[in-house]
């Protein structure tokens, strides 16, 4: 009796957040790639498939923040490029510890997420607009920054950012660091209680007396370090900064989060969903290249898995503004 | 508050309106769309600041000049609908923006069971009944919705609580309860000022009434010295203000 | 409110103004606008140091327009500077038939248009600066045969390779892979070559190294590997590398070829990891492209009487060098791509 209620409590709270249908979906797709192909449940290409969800699962904790405010972040890609041209710029040309030149690569992205903020939440431009701006200025200063030239060649100790700790990347380490501390972040502290709250209603919490601008000013700075993040994750992965990495990393990173069951409204979701939704998205680009589908169709197969998975969250828990 | 004038442009919203609020008591606002009752309210509750007059309150002269401070004296407004974050529940509602914390400096861990304990505190005080403290507050009926709304705004022990249109959209059975709470918070010692479009109700439970139109006071009577109907001429203007207490 | 607006825009203003203030010049000399398609890639940012090369060398103004890859932010660049006069149009098109139109402008505004490196269908072009691709593609495959010959003779056929095109439908990748199965292609149905993947990996490294991780959890016997350009090669080296699979002619592993001789290709040719990379002479193009449009304004050049034909597009074709890169001219390869032949008269 005791455990069938506390199962019930559990599926009722695991319905709330919208995980269901994600956890369902990436168990579905985990057998169906074991099934289908026999290389999937390798150590070798689950080791591969940990190191390439990090970057994108990165970039979605930013975006998932964003999201839940009722907002939307466009420039992650750039500011990935940016961060991780920055860091590389500070470590390889200016000759800074690599840790100082991480911490530099993050500020920049800050600061970027910062300019996104200030006009998102002071100036009251709708985020669509100054992230899209943020898009193109970010990767035109990457561009400016490293003449558009890639920067190769680091020293040892970027590289053990990419290594593996057996099978486990250090990367997913990382990144499983962020999700914990970012989920805790939402689930226990009042910062994470006001977000969900202004994506569910921003004049409600704004006529109590909370700091709506101040909150919204946090997640765009969260999501551009993040982005800096996820580049400092590419330039050890690569070994490179390149002007062009990251480029429509933003797209798969709201994918994520809306497979990840967050609502593109605002106020519902949580980053275990949007985990799982970098994870599907990963996957499913993984089982097609192992089946070795030409990219064409890849292309199609993933618009379709969207287009599904919104339907069905629609179907789901109906959360109504 | 004595003569308090507000203008909006070329409008003038409020002019030369006086309006009091004894202890314990329950001021029912009445006046057609548009005759200044929000405007009133949101001076009080330091969303307007007035462009002429003075608000005294306990006495002293007071200014107003945001939500907080409204607060800060005791005076607590309790909106229409827009005032619930539907995605959150009971407790995260009724303590939102000064959620319980742990004592860590700067990370601002929300005390959970404490906030609970107190939820539960003030619903039973209401004499209110609800099962789940945890569903969204959107799966709860408008009652009980006004209900948390109304916890909200009396969990700071207020002085004075304002009710806009509390009783907008609700079924009979739950406007019966609606006008208990308010019977209930004059019992605890607030005083109340209440608007309403339904006559009815705000007979039920004032003790005064208040009638505005077109940004002037033209009434101002005690609720068992006059009738619906006396009120109903006072509000569209077809009999001049006999002018009660101030 | 008011300094937070202050702030965004000087942010934003900052970082446009430090892009915008390249090209203001001189109005007498001969204006020359280039429009390369993208300035996202480091070949067209050398196209465009050439240019500017040769501009300060014979005393014109260059504006580099970047096309973003859009032809209808290409085409929008174009008639703006038809409608500020240019004295010549160097275009390097972002697509060969959508870009027709605004050539046919020019014309009819008596502006001559060089195209550079990518021609267009269509309109009067004076002449088309730039390599074939195809051409191109084949010297590298064939360079690429020679060495999985030259290191695998021992193993016993197929040997076992990976093809990684570039963005599917882009005209580079189309080009480059019609020139590498021209000459694989006889192999492959003769038994000698086995192609165990062709996957595009979109110009990119991340997705170079992705995808070649993805073929590794399938199989690690891979004799060898060409890209239709360096960065998918470098990508996919770098996959290499970390699943321990050996590299390069020395170590009797992976054959890999890639193409564009961007400098981090260079280094890894000279370090043994790739056996060659295709150079095209970008700078060359913009050298040329700009040395041509300013005599030709001058009127002190004009398309030699005996030009070839590039077939495809039917332009008066000026082909600049093609050079593969190997360990044997590594070191030599700056002074090829950054060299200033003359323009042939």
């Amino acid at each position: 009796m005791e455990t069938t209620g506390r199962f019930k409590l559990f599926i009722g709270a695991a319905n709330r957040n919208r995980i269901l249908f994600p956890f369902f979906s990436l168990i579905t797709l985990i057998v169906v790639s074991a099934i289908v192909s026999p290389y999937f449940l390798t150590v070798i290409n689950i080791k591969h498939l940990l190191a390439q969800v990090a970057i994108v699962a990165v970039l979605a904790v930013g975006e998932t923040y964003v999201i839940l405010t009722g907002g939307i972040d466009l420039a992650p890609g750039s500011l990935l490029a940016l961060g991780g041209a920055a860091t590389a710029a500070l470590i390889k040309w200016v000759g800074l510890p690599i840790p100082i030149g991480i911490l530099g690569g993050l500020f920049i992205g800050a600061l970027a997420g910062a300019a996104n903020g200030l006009l998102v939440a002071r100036v009251r431009i709708p985020s669509f607009i100054v992230t899209l701006a943020m898009l193109a200025i970010g990767r035109g200063a990457t561009l400016v920054l490293t003449n558009g030239r890639p920067i190769t060649g680091f020293p040892h100790g970027v590289s053990v950012i990419a290594s593996y700790i057996g099978p486990i990347p250090v990367l997913i380490i990382i990144v499983f660091v962020v999700y914990v501390l970012a989920q805790l972040v939402l689930s226990y502290t009042k910062l994470g209680r006001y977000i969900y709250a202004i994506g569910g209603n921003e004049q409600a919490v704004r006529i109590v007396g909370i700091n709506v601008n101040r909150v919204k000013l946090f997640v765009f700075i969260f999501s551009g370090v993040c982005a800096a993040l996820g580049g400092i994750m590419m330039d050890a992965r690569l070994d490179s900064a390149t002007p062009t990495a990251g480029q429509g990393y933003e797209l798969d990173a709201i994918a994520a989060s809306v497979l990840g069951g967050v609502s593109f409204t605002g106020g519902v979701g949580s980053l275990t969903g949007t985990f799982m939704g970098a994870l599907i998205m990963t996957i499913l680009g993984n089982l097609l290249n192992l089946l070795g589908v030409a990219a064409f169709y890849q292309y199609i197969a993933k618009g379709m898995i969207l287009i599904i998975a919104a339907i069905s969250l629609s179907r789901g828990v109906r959360y109504a503004k | 508050m004595k003569g308090v004038s507000k203008r909006f442009g070329g409008v003038h919203a409020l002019e030369k309106v006086d309006f009091s609020l004894g202890k314990d008591e329950v001021v029912g606002l009445i006046g057609d769309n548009g005759a200044g009752k929000s405007t009133l309210i949101k001076m009080l509750a330091g969303v307007y600041r007035p462009d002429d007059g003075e608000i005294l309150f306990e006495g002293r002269q007071v200014e107003i000049h945001n939500p907080k401070e409204a607060k800060s004296l005791g005076i607590e407004t309790v909106y229409q609908e827009l005032a619930l974050v539907d995605n959150l529940d009971i407790p995260a509602n009724i303590f939102l923006g000064r959620e319980p914390t742990f004592r860590i400096p700067w990370l601002g861990i929300i005390d959970g069971q404490e906030m609970e304990r107190h939820a539960r505190q003030i619903l039973e005080r209401l004499k209110i009944k609800i099962n789940s403290m945890h569903s969204p507050v959107l799966n709860l009926s408008g009652g009980q919705r006004q209900a948390v709304a109304i916890s909200r705004a009396l969990y700071s022990n207020p002085k004075v609580m304002i009710m806009d249109e509390p009783t907008a959209a609700l079924a009979v059975k739950e406007v019966n309860k609606v006008l208990d709470l308010i019977v209930q918070l004059k019992k605890s010692g607030v005083s109340v000022i209440f608007i309403s479009h339904t006559l009815q109700n705000t007979f039920s439970v004032s003790d005064r009434v208040v009638i505005l139109r077109k940004g002037q006071k033209v009434g101002d009577i005690a609720t068992d010295k006059t009738t619906p109907d006396e009120v109903v001429k006072l509000m569209v203007g077809a009999e001049e203000a006999p002018t009660g207490v101030v | 409110m008011k300094f937070s607006l202050v702030t965004g825009l000087v942010l934003m203003l900052g970082l446009v103004m430090s892009i915008g203030t390249i090209g203001m010049a001189d109005q007498a000399s001969p204006r020359i606008a280039l429009f390369v398609s993208t300035i996202n890639n480091p070949y067209f940012v050398t196209m465009a140091n050439g240019a500017k090369a040769a501009a300060e060398e014979f005393g014109a103004s260059i504006t580099v327009f970047d096309g973003q890859n859009d032809a209808s932010i290409q085409t929008k660049q174009v008639e703006d500077a038809i409608a500020k006069g240019y004295s010549a149009i160097l275009l390097n098109s972002v697509d060969q038939s959508a870009l027709v139109p605004v050539v046919k402008e020019a014309n009819a505004a008596g502006i001559p248009v060089f195209s550079v490196d990518r021609d267009v269908k269509g309109g009067q072009r004076v002449c088309y600066i730039g390599t074939s691709n195809v051409l191109a593609a084949e010297q590298g495959a064939a360079t690429f045969l020679r060495a999985l010959a030259l290191t695998k003779f021992a193993k016993p056929t197929p040997w076992k390779i990976v093809i990684l095109e570039g963005i599917p439908g882009a005209s580079a990748a189309v080009e480059r892979e019609e020139g590498f199965k021209n000459v694989l292609k006889p192999f492959i149905d003769a038994g000698v070559i086995k192609v165990i993947a062709d996957q595009t990996a979109q110009f990119d490294r991340a997705t170079g190294l992705k995808v070649m991780e993805d073929i590794l959890a399938t199989t690690k016997d891979i004799d060898g590997l060409i890209c239709a350009n360096d960065e998918m090669a470098l990508g996919a080296l770098r996959a290499l590398k970390e699943a321990g699979v050996p590299v390069g002619m020395a170590n009797n592993g992976v054959i890999i070829m890639g193409f564009d001789a961007e400098a981090d290709a260079v280094a890894a040719v000279k370090a043994g990891d790739m056996v060659g990379t295709v150079a095209q002479a970008p700078f060359i193009q913009g050298y040329w492209g700009t040395e041509a449009a300013v005599k030709y304004v001058q009127g002190t050049w004009t398309v030699p009487a005996d030009t070839q034909v590039y077939k495809p597009t039917g332009a008066k074709f000026i082909p600049t060098p093609v050079a593969v890169v190997t360990a044997e001219n590594a070191d030599t390869i700056t002074t090829l791509t950054l060299a200033k032949p003359p323009l042939p008269r």
